[in-house]
């Protein structure tokens, strides 16, 4: 698989006016070697339309929109895809990330996983954080952002994603049971770390809603136990 | 191995294959069925003949074994920690032997102290022949740099400052939930900057001097102050990381500051006169009399004065260093900066 040129979309949504990484970002997709990239944005300008001119921009939304909703828009054709790569607008990517993040997803066989997080950032979940004497580790949890991976045969099984789910709390839960459920294997990438420091999780949008959200998702779906799903299962060095 | 193990013990090492037998037949040793514990050893980048004495005793332990490029002790045991299956981790060192009990104590501890934010410190001996080393007696008795039991009563329940690497136990969840060790800290002050933040939530650690190990390592007067240069660089790590008046104070920072330029001419000199007093009590050995108690004092001081000396120099080295960590609140929008990555032009 790593001899292959894949095709990946990167769907990402950003705030306009607002202080964000977004043109960092779509640089460093556009300058993929090895892939074919495809890069979808939607700008979120709830204060103006100022600064909605970001290349691969292919839509402008004005009013608060559950995070889902625009995403789907944005995968509606994911099966045309390789790696969908969701990607949030406040992250930093190390050089050659893209071609880079895709060999080691490729080399560990990973069908859902994402890059760790520089021990600077901002965490919820501390299995995140990069363990820096690893490539990578095989686990049971990938965390729905900021930036999340989901190659082919993943996508079919997760994706387009539940529209009540809001946005997104508690998948990263139900897709451990899925995913294995599946046989498919779950990674973070600790050789290609990303920083997640510009703004805290939960300044973007409602924490009750985005909690509400979680709730109804957990309920509603089998899920894994936070003390199951943040577990290494292998390492590699 | 079982599926779901009562306790994990948690083993970084990192050149120590002389030892590590000793450790692991301590292990396979212990009063807990084998089906009831696990053993992660995680290998921080040893360069000697760790992984195959590890390797030789796979079958003999249920343990499984981990290995990342050198990337420090608190990064080794986080991994540790994620690797883990049991809801209560008991943190080892590669230069401790288990006393049969420990896993049941720990274990037995926690089954008294089910909260989530108790943690458990068990007991370390030293081994008759490490002990006769003057430096060590100092270090675990009066001197109080190293673990120092004598004021702990059995049960006691001690503060987040007793949460010493090496020799504690707690509940995985509380580590899940609430935080990991910062892996910045590659040596020194990884428990208790971690302890710092849990205690947040409430930690507090109860002494349960029935889960005993043993150290079987011997430290030399030169390994201390080499030790103590590196704490210097941790503390000042940790104060600078939290600043707060409690963290400068426990880690000494105003003092260390204020006494550094005083005695910096002096320092090598000082240091060559305990070494020289180290010296004469070893050349003395345990046969001879018992010191007088003005002597004893004396001696005493020597230690800790040169110790201190030397943390101190490890943190005045580390305030012109650059700072090994940034928070994300250090860096304005300003700054963010793809220079940090080196962005091509």
């Amino acid at each position: 698989m790593a001899c292959c040129v894949a095709n990946i979309l990167v769907a990402g949504i950003y705030l306009a006016g607002r202080p964000n990484t977004a043109s960092h970002l779509v640089y460093e997709f556009a300058t993929s070697r090895a892939h074919r990239v495809t890069q979808r944005w939607v700008a979120l300008a709830l204060e103006g339309q100022d600064d909605c001119d970001l290349p691969f921009t292919v839509s402008i939304c004005t009013r608060r929109t559950p995070k889902f909703l625009l995403v789907n828009e944005l995968i509606a054709d994911a099966a045309a895809f390789d790696w969908i790569l969701l990607v949030d607008d406040d992250v930093e990517l190390p050089p050659y990330f893209v071609d880079n993040f895709i060999a080691f997803a490729d080399r560990f066989d990973f069908a859902l996983c994402q890059p760790a997080r520089t021990t600077d950032s901002y965490i919820d979940h501390m299995i995140v954080m990069q363990s820096s004497g690893l490539l990578a580790r095989r686990t049971r949890f990938v965390e729905i952002g900021p930036v999340t991976a989901i190659r082919r045969d993943a996508a079919r099984l997760i994706l387009p994603v539940a529209e009540e789910s809001g946005m997104g709390w508690g998948l990263d839960f139900v897709w451990p049971m899925i995913m294995e459920k599946a046989g498919l294997r779950m990674g973070i990438v600790d050789a290609t770390p990303i920083a997640h420091r510009m703004r805290r999780q939960v300044t973007g949008y409602n924490y009750d809603e985005a909690a509400r959200g979680m709730s109804e998702v957990l309920a509603t779906n089998p899920f894994m136990p936070r003390d199951r799903a943040f577990t290494v299962l292998e390492t590699y060095v | 191995m079982p599926e779901a193990p009562e306790i994990s013990a948690l083993l970084t090492t990192y050149n120590r294959a002389h030892l590590l037998p000793r450790v692991l037949a301590a292990l396979a040793a212990q009063r807990l069925g084998h089906d009831r514990f696990e053993v992660i050893v995680i290998d921080d980048g040893s360069t000697d003949e760790t992984q195959a004495v590890l390797s030789s005793w796979a079958n003999r332990l249920p343990m499984r074994i981990a290995r990342q490029s050198q990337s420090g002790l608190a990064a080794a045991k986080n991994l540790g920690i994620f690797l883990s299956r049991a809801p209560i981790l008991v943190f080892l060192d590669d230069d401790d032997v288990a006393d049969p009990n420990l896993l049941v104590g720990h274990l037995a501890a926690h089954l008294r102290h089910p909260d989530f934010n108790v943690a458990v410190l068990g007991h370390t001996d030293l081994e008759a022949e490490v002990a006769r080393l003057p430096v060590m007696r100092h270090v675990t008795g009066n001197g109080g740099q190293l673990f120092s039991h004598g004021w702990m009563k059995p049960g006691q329940m001690l503060s987040f400052r007793e949460f010493w690497g090496g020799r504690s136990s707690c509940k995985r969840s509380l580590l899940i939930d609430h935080g990991v060790f910062n892996p910045i800290f590659r040596f020194g002050c990884e428990d208790i900057e971690l302890a710092w933040r849990l205690n947040k939530v409430g930690l507090r650690v109860v002494y349960e001097p029935s889960a005993r190990a043993t150290m079987i390592r011997g430290l030399t007067f030169d390994d201390f102050c080499r030790r103590a240069m590196r704490q210097g660089r941790s503390q000042w790590a940790f104060a600078t990381l939290h600043g707060t008046r409690e963290v400068r104070e426990y880690c000494e920072i105003d003092r260390a500051l204020v006494t550094w330029p005083q005695v910096k001419t002096d320092f090598a000199a000082i240091l060559r006169w305990a070494a020289s007093l180290d010296r004469m009590m070893l050349q003395r050995g345990t046969s001879a009399p018992p010191l007088s108690g003005a002597t004893q004092a004396e001696l005493d001081e020597a230690y800790s004065t040169a110790f201190f000396l030397c943390r101190a120099k490890g943190i005045a080295d580390a305030v012109f260093q650059p700072p090994i960590f940034r928070r994300p609140e250090d860096l304005p929008v300003s700054r963010m900066g793809f220079l940090d990555w080196g962005v091509r032009a």
